[in-house]
């Protein structure tokens, strides 16, 4: 919902050819949750059993993270929420990254016309806040979409949300590529258009890319938890961190487990993946080596 | 640099229309006729009641017409009915409207207030210990998700601590309580607060360069004043250009926090009418946060260029 | 970091204390003032004409504004009262109705047999949207007023339950004709009726405020004014009652346990009612579906343990049914008993109709085909909902059927029910008489409530029994057979009947819960009072 560029470099000041403290922490988080939600049908149980006699239990040798009302192991449904929550993030961020990468880079290459127009499309979409343009699509058009699978489905819908700010970075950072390569080719003589593009502007985009394809998911995981909690996003059956949280919410008087651990996780892989975003910057930009 | 202000309006205008018409085709999109919403009870529709009501929605008339004859019904003031309980969507959008804006602007109000202070006192010491375990601090905050973060306030001060009231406005005349807002607004301001605090901070220090504080240091000037002085004046034009964040922001936000705390205004409406696929209100409370958020969008671009020497010598 | 932490603590403060001092609650309204009760409703009432867009909020209301010809006491059995005498002439196919004698609006005018007329007429437009009673007057041929006290109505063709459409609120001619839209009129505005409280203000979304009426025929309510606070949501009416702002309130489970465990649990009083509301399923069994076969359909109900729900998962508060026949109403058979939990049973029912699990999957099949289906619910606001799915779900896999949960909202599920688009629908019915005709009858599947494509013949000609009997104790029995056929062909599984756990304020008495609610029946609030020295 807020800007995803943190208004100071998180990691001011590093060693060049050392990784920047952040970047590590952010792959430590992100890398402990994948590998737990890739392990999660091996390790942990199964996330739907119910065991009425076993209600609203805290967290015990038996279950780690405690049960749920309906006495369904905690842990597990956080672990195979995770699951389900970082793929539809993924799936959904790819998405956005397919269509605001290349629009974005578009717009900042060309510029004119073409700039214009995809200008006008941005700040269209913009003026309806991501939460909202998610519900609304989600509520409104469920028909059209009826035949997909419910991840894939909802990963549209956020991806079609998430896509706005991947495309303004770019078109920014294109526009800011433009002018550093144009006054290398000037300098170069005989360098034609296309190689300019092949060897200078493609791998110098590596890097915007790698950034707003953290930040991306990070929104992305965020939406997609929202979406889930107010009782949007995919079927009930199917645990996902944000319907952990609402199912907490329920039972805000009960206990505290249900709704400290899975929004944890939740909490975990945003900042993972924010972390990421900051410090693959850190990394990448020659502005912050150094000084 | 009028001509360039005209300008922004102008496609502002634009933009204004384009988000109108592409949520309006998006609903359109959507299956399922209205008609379902009156059926109650253990007993369905007649035909007769059937077609008058596919009338009385203008249902039978083809897309474009239906579009046009709601912009022309809005520019007077009428944003349709409510399909749930045939009400004025503008009847519906007024009542819920004021919970909605007292909670942003209160949340704007400690927003700014705050991160004003806050912002400066950690320019005054930039790279000290206090100011590096703040700025963690703050990123740490401004992560939490905001329906997490009230589910743990709700947790600590309501259920917990028994201090503050759960749910609800609790308000007897419609008005209500203060202690009914305070976790409300918490959830609301603290992502900004945190952001715009940061900003500040940043802007503070990029805007007065380093050789200016040494020289006004070395003639005896407090860190503070020298922020007066110099910084302010700088950093409060870029501030500006969060209006184009904040409003929507707020929006987003309204929706999970009114919902999460029970507060009947603007964004449970709107979530109410996308589970119940009342089109009318959702369409237009759609145009009120699009509108709101173009205006501030618009509003910082023409600060900014009013404000900014380099663009206004252009 | 001095300004800004000064700022900061000197705002926190001023917030704490805010918060700290209206938190007290505010539970004196003035030692001597009028006395007041204060109810809740959990949604404003879709309309206030009093019989447009009817529903369980807007009954409430009308109730209290304005009486009704006759009404159900709390065994669910018609009573005059605003007609000291009505008749059903079975041969005739007529109802006679004798009005009160003296009875006055609100502003003064008599109450006439025109005013009755003028609105079974306006009820029975279709732009009025009453869905309670229009349509069991579609058989009404003529109404007729041979004088101003005297009121025939007769019918192509007569019922048992013909009075139940005679509940209906009565408005005055005088006002409400005038009005070109009822909705948004003046009557709407502010309704007129006869009945023991007037209207004095509605805010939206906020509170509808009532007064005694001192010249009511049945005599003047013992309370002053009569408040109905709106909360869409449970914990906020519940807080209001912890400080005061409300009375009586009926509530969910788990709150009520929170009263007890509040320090302030002597203040109140907590029972309980049996509600004639059921959470259902209706089985979708037409021929091609997974349904069509009663043994599949009483497998399903075998497989889940309801007791061990009840008792762990709804605090208790719920009922096993047998059939849509409430258990502790007087229709119900003593010698119909719910089938129990028995997954072994069930297991065997399906085996014996044809499903077995011949590849290892975990679920059965036959002819090529899997017993995998899908649950329609609608998306609701309680939980309850959500845990009844999954419970259901995983309850269903332990005997080797998968099912998913199809989750909608309500306009969805209503066209997909229409459309037969499901396999098992889940909802609640709310039941207020024993008339199951447009739930089962095989006529029902065109114009009623049978979506689930019910076409018995033995159900059907007890429906009609039950339907044309007027001998109660006639009547009675064909009731019984119906339900014990009801229990063997399984064609809607009542699940739960709920019961509505009720708090109230222990110094209020006159309380009578019956299973339509606590306001809902010829009592309510007119019967309530505050014991002697507690005038709020």
């Amino acid at each position: 919902m807020w800007p995803t560029r943190w208004p100071i470099h998180v990691c001011a000041v590093h060693r060049p050819g050392r990784w920047p403290g952040p970047l590590k922490r952010g792959l430590a988080l992100v890398g402990v949750l994948a590998v737990a939600a890739l392990a999660a049908p091996w390790v942990a149980g199964d996330p739907l059993r119910i065991d009425l006699t076993a209600t609203l239990q805290g967290p015990s040798a038996g279950h780690w993270f405690g049960t749920d009302a309906l006495g369904r192991d905690l842990g597990s449904r956080v672990l195979h929420g995770g699951r389900i929550s970082l793929a539809i993030g993924l799936l959904a961020s790819t998405l956005s990254l397919a269509i605001g990468v290349p629009l974005g880079a578009l717009a900042g290459f060309r510029g004119g016309w073409t700039d214009s127009a995809i200008s006008r499309l941005i700040e269209t979409l913009a003026c309806l806040p991501t939460l909202l343009l998610a519900i609304a699509l989600l509520a409104m058009a469920p028909a059209f979409l009826n035949g997909i699978p419910d991840v894939v489905r909802v990963a549209l819908v956020v991806a079609f949300s998430g896509w706005i700010p991947v495309a303004r970075y770019m078109r920014g950072e294109f526009l800011r590529l433009k002018k550093a390569v144009m006054i290398d080719a000037a300098r170069a003589s005989g360098a034609t258009d296309l190689r300019i593009v092949v060897r200078h502007l493609l791998p110098a985009s590596l890097a915007p890319v790698l950034v707003t394809a953290s930040f991306a998911a990070a929104a992305a995981i965020l939406v997609e938890a929202a979406l889930s909690f107010l009782g949007l996003g995919i079927r009930p059956s199917q645990p996902t961190w944000g319907r952990l949280l609402s199912d907490a919410r329920e039972q805000i008087d009960q206990g505290w487990w249900l709704a400290v651990l899975p929004g944890l996780a939740l909490y975990a892989a945003v900042l993972g993946f924010n972390l990421i975003g900051e410090g693959v910057r850190a990394l990448l930009d020659p502005r912050t080596r150094g000084a | 640099m009028l001509r360039r202000v005209a300008t922004r309006l102008a496609t502002g205008a634009l933009t204004l229309v384009l988000v109108t018409a592409l949520v309006f085709a998006l609903i359109q999109l959507a299956p399922g006729s209205p008609l379902g919403a009156t059926e109650d009870g253990l007993k369905p529709l007649t035909a007769d009641e059937r077609a008058a009501l596919t009338r009385l929605w203008r249902l039978d008339l083809p897309l474009h017409r239906q579009y046009v004859l709601w912009l022309g019904d809005v520019l007077d003031g009428d944003l349709g009915r409510s399909i749930l309980d045939r009400r004025p969507v503008a009847t519906k959008i007024a009542e819920r409207l004021p919970i909605t804006l007292t909670l942003n602007a209160i949340a704007l109000f400690l927003i700014v207030a705050l991160s004003i202070p806050i912002g400066a006192a950690a320019a005054l010491n930039p790279g000290s210990r206090a100011d590096r375990w703040g700025g963690v601090a703050t990123y740490l905050l401004y992560a939490v998700p905001v329906f997490w973060g009230a589910l743990l306030l709700q947790r600590l001060f309501s259920v917990w601590l028994g201090w503050l009231p759960l749910y609800g406005s609790g308000g007897v005349e419609g008005i209500p309580r203060p202690s009914h807002l305070v976790l409300p607004v918490v959830c609301l301001s603290y992502g900004g607060l945190a952001y715009v605090s940061r900003f500040v901070r940043a802007n503070l220090l990029e805007s007065i360069p380093a050789e200016t504080v040494l020289s006004a240091r070395a003639r005896g000037m407090s860190r503070l004043a020298i922020l007066y002085r110099h910084g302010f004046r700088l950093a409060a034009v870029p501030m500006l250009t969060l209006a184009g964040f904040l409003i929507p922001a707020l929006f987003a936000g309204s929706v999970i926090v009114e919902s999460v705390f029970q507060l009947p205004g603007l964004g449970w409406l709107f979530l109410e009418a996308a589970y119940e696929r009342d089109f009318p209100v959702l369409l237009g409370i759609t145009l009120i946060s699009g509108t709101a958020t173009l205006a501030g969008i618009l509003f910082a671009d023409v600060a900014y260029a009013l404000a900014d020497p380099r663009v206004r010598r252009a | 970091m001095k300004i800004g932490c000064r700022v900061f603590l000197a705002i926190a403060l001023a917030c704490l204390s805010i918060a700290c001092r209206s938190n007290q609650g505010s539970s004196d309204t003035g030692a001597s003032g009028p006395s007041v009760v204060r109810m809740h409703l959990p949604k404003d009432p879709a309309s206030m004409s009093l019989i447009g867009k009817t529903d369980l909020n807007t009954e409430i209301v009308a109730m209290r504004l304005t009486d009704a010809l006759v009404q159900h006491d709390e065994k669910l059995v018609i009573r005059p009262l605003l007609a000291e005498s009505f008749d059903l002439s079975v041969e005739n196919k007529t109802i006679t109705f004798r009005l009160r004698d003296n009875v006055r609006w609100h502003d003064g005018e008599p109450v006439t047999a025109d005013d009755v007329l003028f609105t079974i007429a306006k009820l029975r437009e279709p732009e009025t949207e009453n869905r309670s009673w229009a349509p069991d007057l579609s058989a009404l041929t003529s109404l007729e007023a041979p004088d101003d006290r005297t009121i025939v109505a007769t019918y192509s063709e007569i019922n048992a339950d013909a009075l139940e459409a005679w509940r209906t609120p009565i408005l005055p001619e005088h006002i409400a004709a005038k009005d070109a839209d009822l909705f948004n009129g003046e009557f709407a505005r502010h309704p007129i009726g006869c009945g023991p409280f007037k209207f004095v203000h509605y805010i939206r979304g906020q509170e509808i405020v009532m007064e005694a009426n001192d010249d009511y025929w049945g005599g003047r309510p013992e309370i002053d004014r009569l408040e109905i606070k709106i909360f869409s949501d449970q914990q906020t009416a519940y807080q209001a009652l912890m400080m005061g702002d409300l009375d009586i309130m009926v509530m969910s489970s788990n709150l009520w346990k929170q009263v007890d465990e509040s320090p302030q649990a002597e203040r109140f009083v907590r029972t309980s009612y049996m509600r004639y509301s059921v959470w259902a399923l209706g089985w979708n069994q037409r021929e091609s579906s997974f349904f069509s076969d009663a043994r599949v359909r009483r497998a399903m109900v075998l497989a889940l343990d309801r007791e061990s729900f009840i008792e762990n998962v709804a605090e208790g508060m719920a009922h096993i049914g047998a059939t849509t026949f409430p258990p502790s109403s007087i229709w119900a058979a003593p010698d119909v008993e719910p089938y129990g939990y028995d997954p072994d049973e069930a297991r065997r029912l399906l085996t014996e109709a044809g499903w077995v699990d011949t590849d290892g999957d975990g679920v059965r099949e036959r002819d090529g085909r899997r017993l995998a289906f899908s649950l329609l619910v609608a998306r609701g606001s309680q939980q309850l909902t959500e845990w009844m799915s999954a419970w259901q779900q995983q309850s269903w896999a332990a005997i080797g059927a998968e099912m998913t949960i199809d989750q909608l909202e309500w306009q969805t599920h209503r066209e997909r029910r229409k459309a037969l688009d499901f396999d098992v629908a889940a909802q609640a019915f709310h039941i207020t008489d024993p008339n199951m005709t447009t739930l089962y009858h095989s006529d029902s599947m065109q114009d009623g409530y049978n979506f689930w494509g019910t076409n018995d013949p033995e159900i059907d000609r007890l429906l009609e029994a039950v339907r044309y009997t007027f001998d109660p104790d006639e009547r009675l029995a064909e009731m019984h057979r119906l339900q014990r056929r009801l229990h063997e062909q399984e064609p809607v599984t009542a699940l739960f009947f709920f019961v509505a756990p009720l708090v109230y304020d222990k110094r209020l008495e006159g309380v009578r819960p019956s299973p339509l609610g606590y306001a809902n029946t010829i009592h309510g609030p007119r019967e309530w009072s505050w014991a002697q020295e507690a005038s709020r």
